[in-house]
């Protein structure tokens, strides 16, 4: 075994040691392990070397069997030292330094809490860190790695921005409620945005970042940016999108429930008519009249063929209409005055679960709003001897004029 | 008994000793603790304390370059550490004196 093996394996272990205490300042580990080379070596070579932990000193072979050159030809200075992390944990407990992931010994709960999610974590981040070793060493991870890295300043902007919008909603929130601010409106705000940025960079370049609790404070607000700042994208995203929809010039879809409008039926007065009441030239009520529009369509009232119930003017019972058929027996519901019968003499048929007539049941028409309708001028007298064939009225037709008809269902928009 | 539990205790109080007697680099003073009889004391330990030491002031330090391999640090006692010493040795007196009077009764009284 020449030197300078033996020292090309003592300064990687120190390197190693080094590595494990790479979360204190350079200065530091400077300081804790600086002559460490020269010590390790001098361990290995030293023939009384502490048998007590059971290490093989490397100038004293183990065993007789064992020929010095061939034996300590294979060199794991863990077998003597242990592992790194552990040498360095050692190091730094014993130079009073805190260990890495475990806080100051005050708070019992506190520190068997931080114990056991500090073991979790090591356990975690140690099997992760295990588990990808193998990926991590390939060149395109290195290389996505660097690209990373590389995309920090970026991250410290981000970091910064987000400070400054959580310090502007609490600001609203102390003073009043107002819009969230993402992008300063005046002077005081550029500046409030310039002090984050620049404190988020300076954290970023590891300015004051030798002591823990420095430490633990950034880790804290980057925690929170990066649960903030998907929030307050949306929330900004909204925002624009709401003052673009305030000066009209883009269109903006919002999600609303549904106004659903009929597509058919009269209506008056924004109001859907139940039925139509026809009246001749003289006022007469006529009956059994259809209606077509211009393009020859039947004009219908209602659509629900004959399965819902209508609210009428001054009447008590609910109606429900009936068509009107023609000779092939087709059922025409352009026919007015629509007849219909009142709730109690309909029912459920037990088999179709449609609403059906009851046997005694008697189509009638509904009340009409007045009996006679103002006599047109200049009506020919002919119309005056339409006889009025309607079904008997009932006794509310002379009742004054009352409002139109209301459907129970659909409601009036 | 868990002696290194013992160790950790006396350990700054052992270095120092050590170190009062005779400047010493790291493995250095390690040697002469085990050689002493503290046969468990742990290398990575040693060193630390060292350092600590050296912050608190105890210790001064030089650097001795070696032509054949790295340096090494050397460690040597100064008045603020002789003054730590003799502070301490008199602590230990007394808690030594005061643990081997309450061992012994306890051992009497069984």
């Amino acid at each position: 075994m020449t030197a300078a093996i033996l020292l090309a394996h003592v300064r990687a272990y120190a390197a190693a040691v080094r590595s494990e205490l790479a979360d204190l300042s350079p200065d530091q580990v400077d300081d804790l392990t600086d002559g460490l080379e020269a010590d390790l070596a001098e361990a290995l070579e030293d023939p009384r070397g502490a048998v007590a932990t059971g290490e093989i000193p490397i100038g004293r072979p183990a065993g007789a069997s064992v020929d010095g050159a061939a034996g300590s030809s294979i060199i794991d200075l863990t077998q003597r030292f242990g592992p790194a992390a552990e040498y360095a944990a050692e190091l730094r407990s014993a130079a009073g330094l805190e260990p890495a992931a475990q806080p100051a010994r005050r708070r019992p709960v506190r520190d068997t809490f931080a114990a056991v999610a500090s073991g979790l974590q090591g356990s975690v981040v140690g099997r992760v860190r295990d588990a990808s070793a193998p990926m991590r060493s390939s060149a395109t991870w290195q290389a996505l790695a660097a690209f990373v890295v590389s995309l920090r300043p970026v991250w410290w902007l981000v970091r910064g921005w987000v400070v400054f919008v959580v310090l502007g909603a609490v600001q609203d929130f102390l003073t009043q409620p107002g819009d969230q601010h993402f992008v300063p409106r005046t002077v005081a705000g550029w500046l409030v945005l310039g002090a984050c940025v620049v404190a988020s960079v300076q954290v970023g370049r590891g300015v004051g970042h030798t002591r823990t609790w420095s430490r633990r404070a950034t880790a804290a607000v980057n925690l929170l940016a990066v649960l903030v700042l998907l929030p307050t994208l949306v929330s900004a995203d909204d925002t624009v999108a709401r003052r673009l929809a305030g000066t009209g010039a883009y269109p903006v879809y919002l999600d609303a429930p549904a106004i659903v409008r009929p597509e058919n039926g009269v209506v008056v007065d924004g109001m859907l008519v139940s039925n139509l009441f026809v009246y001749d030239a003289a006022g007469n009520p006529l009956s059994e009249v259809q209606i077509f529009d211009d393009r020859g369509r039947a004009v219908r009232t209602t659509y629900d063929e004959g399965q819902q119930s209508w609210s009428l003017p001054g009447v008590a019972e609910q109606w429900s209409f009936l068509p009107g058929s023609d000779d092939d027996g087709r059922k025409r519901w352009n026919v007015y005055p629509l007849s219909g019968l009142p709730a109690s003499e309909l029912e459920y048929d037990a088999l179709t679960g449609l609403l059906q007539p009851i046997e005694a049941a008697m189509p009638r028409t509904p009340p009409r709003p007045f009996a006679k309708a103002p006599a047109i001028v200049g009506s020919t007298a002919g119309s005056a001897t339409a006889p009025a064939t309607d079904a008997p009225d009932s006794p509310d037709a002379t009742d004054p004029p009352t409002p139109a008809p209301t459907p129970s269902l659909p409601p009036a928009p | 008994m868990d002696t290194t539990q013992l160790l950790k205790g006396v350990l700054d109080v052992a270095v120092l000793a050590v170190v009062a007697g005779e400047d010493g680099y790291g493995y250095d003073v390690v040697r002469r603790l085990r050689a002493a009889g503290l046969r468990d004391v742990g290398d990575a330990s040693v060193y630390g304390t060292l350092r600590r030491l050296y912050s608190s002031g105890a210790l001064t330090s030089y650097v001795v370059p070696s032509d054949e391999g790295p340096h090494r640090k050397y460690y040597g006692i100064n008045a603020q550490g002789r003054a730590m010493l003799e502070a301490q040795r008199a602590d230990w007196r007394e808690f030594a004196a005061t643990m081997t009077a309450l061992l012994e009764t306890e051992g009497a009284a069984r």
